[in-house]
């Protein structure tokens, strides 16, 4: 059953594209930055982004492991994950929404597009929808999707305990680069 | 009035002693995965297979934990992001168990073909069952 959600939300963003040409990663980029009034380094990586592109119709999947981001401290890595994220409850964030600007986007030449993207965010299993501002770079048949927007932790309950609040920031500037190859 | 000093004196090594402590757990950095105790072994496939059935159990059993996995290289590569990364055969025709490698260095003696066993912390499924900060052992 959870092997038939994987098809059917990655290799057909929309169930009828099998024929469709898709672009993907699974190796995408999404880092944030969480530092308050106090800097401390409230920061982290995340290498194993899976990323989905349906090159027909601008649909698009963006799904992250919590437990992917890496930090520099143990200890802050473990706080991310048992108190604020409660990762082994929410092990998963994902984006699936639709790139407004699509049909203005020329895959065929090279190319830099702002767009905007509008879709579902879930995280820390509460979805909202959200519109953010992103960037597709077309070289020579692979696409690049990048973006930089807010996320306000409150939006998504995730509670910041009073003690800690001036070292981590109510919005998480959240930054994402998926260097997109189309599937054979 | 000496034990008064001996109280203070005691308040003072023991705050010392506590704010050190304090100190070095704030700055420790995330151990390597070579120095940590293996807590699950299993081959890629039934890793891959577990998740595949039942990720929710899968999760369970090895989510989060250090996990031996023992697998034929398929595929060496580099995140988006320049990090090396090897991904482990499964009975998937597609996807298998994606390993992000924590010494920049160690992909460079491997080749596609070969059995390995990999350590690393598992970190869920998305399209591959995810393993970071791997070591080849």
């Amino acid at each position: 059953m959870k092997k038939l959600v994987f098809t059917l939300l990655f290799i057909g963003v929309a169930s009828f594209s099998f024929a469709q040409e898709k672009y993907m990663t699974r190796n995408g980029n999404v880092s944030f930055i969480a530092e308050g009034v106090v800097k401390d380094g409230v920061q982290a990586k995340n290498d194993q982004a899976a990323c989905v592109l349906n090159a027909s119709s601008g649909e698009v999947v963006f799904q992250i492991l919590i437990q992917s981001f890496q930090f520099e401290k143990a200890l802050m890595q473990e706080h991310f994950n048992e108190n604020y994220m409660e990762s082994h409850k929410f092990p998963k964030a994902m984006l699936k929404g639709k790139i407004n600007e699509w049909k203005s986007i020329d895959l065929s030449k090279n190319g830099d597009y702002k767009v905007t993207v509008t879709g579902d965010l879930t995280i820390h299993g509460v979805t909202k929808k959200v519109t953010e501002n992103g960037k597709v770079e077309v070289r020579d048949g692979k696409v690049r999707l990048t973006s930089d927007f807010g996320v306000t932790l409150a939006d998504y309950n995730i509670a910041i305990p009073k003690i800690v609040e001036d070292k981590i920031a109510k919005q998480a500037k959240v930054s994402l680069v998926m260097a997109l190859e189309k599937t054979k | 009035m000496k034990n008064w000093k001996k109280i203070i004196l005691m308040a003072f090594v023991a705050g010392v002693i506590g704010g050190s402590v304090g100190l070095y757990l704030f700055f420790k950095p995330v151990s390597s995965t070579a120095k940590l105790d293996t807590e699950v072994r299993e081959t890629a496939t039934v890793l891959f297979q577990q998740y595949s059935e039942d990720e929710n159990s899968a999760n369970a059993r090895f989510l989060g934990k250090v996990v031996e996995v023992r697998g034929k290289v398929i595929d060496i590569r580099t995140t988006d992001a320049g990090k090396p990364a090897l991904v482990l055969e499964t009975d998937d025709a597609i996807f298998g168990v994606l390993c992000e490698l924590e010494d920049e260095k160690a992909a460079k003696s491997l080749q596609t073909g070969s059995e390995i066993t990999v350590k690393g912390v598992c970190t869920g499924m998305l399209l591959d069952v995810v393993l970071t900060r791997c070591v080849i052992l």
